[in-house]
């Protein structure tokens, strides 16, 4: 098992991050198929995330508080003939995870042009 | 669970079928509430791709092929949430039954220690009764009716202990009386008892007489804290955010 120093964040929990904010502004929020597509998008993949990892990642996002999650109203889910959707939003929290992710990532690459030149 | 809502024509039913078996066995023996919410999530996601990709023109093959992948792809990170999933609730119960023999313990201590300062009482008024009646004298003092009714208090004291609810205010009220009973009784049998009349004049007397009334009171201070109808709980120690915990 892939260990990490506390606080820090792995790549797909950036990219869960940085797509959810992007659909929770089109939409408000997001839910897990929607989520797969558009990181595989986002990031010109043709692999879409595993079942398991993506739904793993999400429950243990919950559970840190980057992200809410909600059932859809099941009269919703009815009236459109399909099973209910769990919806998430990225927290403040996440977005702040995301914040230190993104400063972190970049920190060695300054370093890194400042050393250069 | 609720029932995956799946286009009656779908190319993919019997693979989203498939998907779900695999989930139905890496769920089951997990809590009903955690197994549903995994699979009610499952269904909606194959059931989003399935529609996805009929209007967006994909191929049948490449959308059954990519649920296939997707599934593989993610059977180590079922596996190991499974795994996750047992151990909590290995942990909650281990927790749990800690938990309920401490307090077992407590109660069974503290029980045990009202049982005794009530018994006490009950013996010493009747060695002050017996020896009265013997000499012809009465029994009636201020010492021996403030010992009486420290009794009384204690008994009531115990019947506070029976109910959960009253428990941790009769192992309180229990301090009054046996600060009271301790001394008042042996001074009681000084004068009948010819051991505590020896132990009496021994220097040590006084000490050990306040060390069992003060070693008792703290004890039923203690199990009072304890058995405290609203202890509060936290889940998670302070200064740790939940994102450290990640």
């Amino acid at each position: 098992m892939v260990r990490r120093k506390p606080g820090t964040l792995f790549p797909l929990e950036v990219q869960i991050l940085e797509s959810g904010i992007a659909l929770q502004r089109e939409n408000g929020d997001f839910y897990g198929f929607a989520l797969a597509k558009r990181i595989s998008s986002d990031n010109d993949k043709a692999l879409m995330a595993g079942h398991g990892t993506l739904y793993k990642a999400l429950t243990r996002m919950a559970e840190a508080g980057l992200l809410a999650s909600s059932w859809e109203d099941s009269d919703i889910a009815e009236a459109e003939s399909r099973p209910r959707r769990r919806l998430y939003q990225v927290t403040g929290e996440g977005v702040r995870a995301l914040d230190r992710a993104r400063a972190l990532i970049a920190a060695p690459e300054a370093t890194k042009g400042v050393s250069l030149a | 669970m609720s029932t995956p809502t799946s286009p009656t024509s779908s190319p993919t039913l019997d693979i989203s079928a498939a998907v779900m078996r695999w989930c139905e066995f890496y769920t089951r023996e997990l809590p009903s509430n955690v197994a549903t919410e995994r699979q009610d999530e499952l269904a909606s996601d194959l059931y989003e791709q399935t529609v996805w990709a009929q209007d967006a023109g994909v191929a049948t093959q490449q959308v059954r092929r990519s649920i296939l992948a997707r599934a593989v792809r993610g059977v180590p990170a079922d596996l190991s949430w499974r795994h996750a999933q047992r151990r909590n609730i290995s942990l909650a119960s281990r927790t749990a039954i800690r938990a309920r023999q401490a307090n077992s313990a407590v109660v069974v201590a503290s029980v045990s220690a009202a049982s005794l300062i009530v018994l006490w009482g009950l013996y010493v008024l009747t060695r002050v009764m017996t020896t009265a009646a013997r000499g012809g004298f009465s029994p009636w003092s201020n010492t021996t009716v403030t010992l009486g009714v420290a009794t009384a208090l204690a008994a009531l004291g115990l019947v506070l202990m029976a109910r959960k609810k009253t428990r941790a205010l009769g192992t309180l009220w229990l301090i009054v009386p046996t600060a009271i009973l301790i001394p008042t009784g042996l001074s009681l049998l000084y004068p009948i008892s010819a051991t505590v009349g020896v132990l009496f004049n021994q220097p040590e007397w006084a000490p050990a007489t306040h060390l069992l009334t003060g070693g008792l009171s703290l004890f039923l201070v203690a199990a009072s804290i304890w058995n405290w109808p609203s202890r509060p709980t936290s889940e998670s120690a302070p200064g740790i955010t939940k994102m450290d915990s990640l």
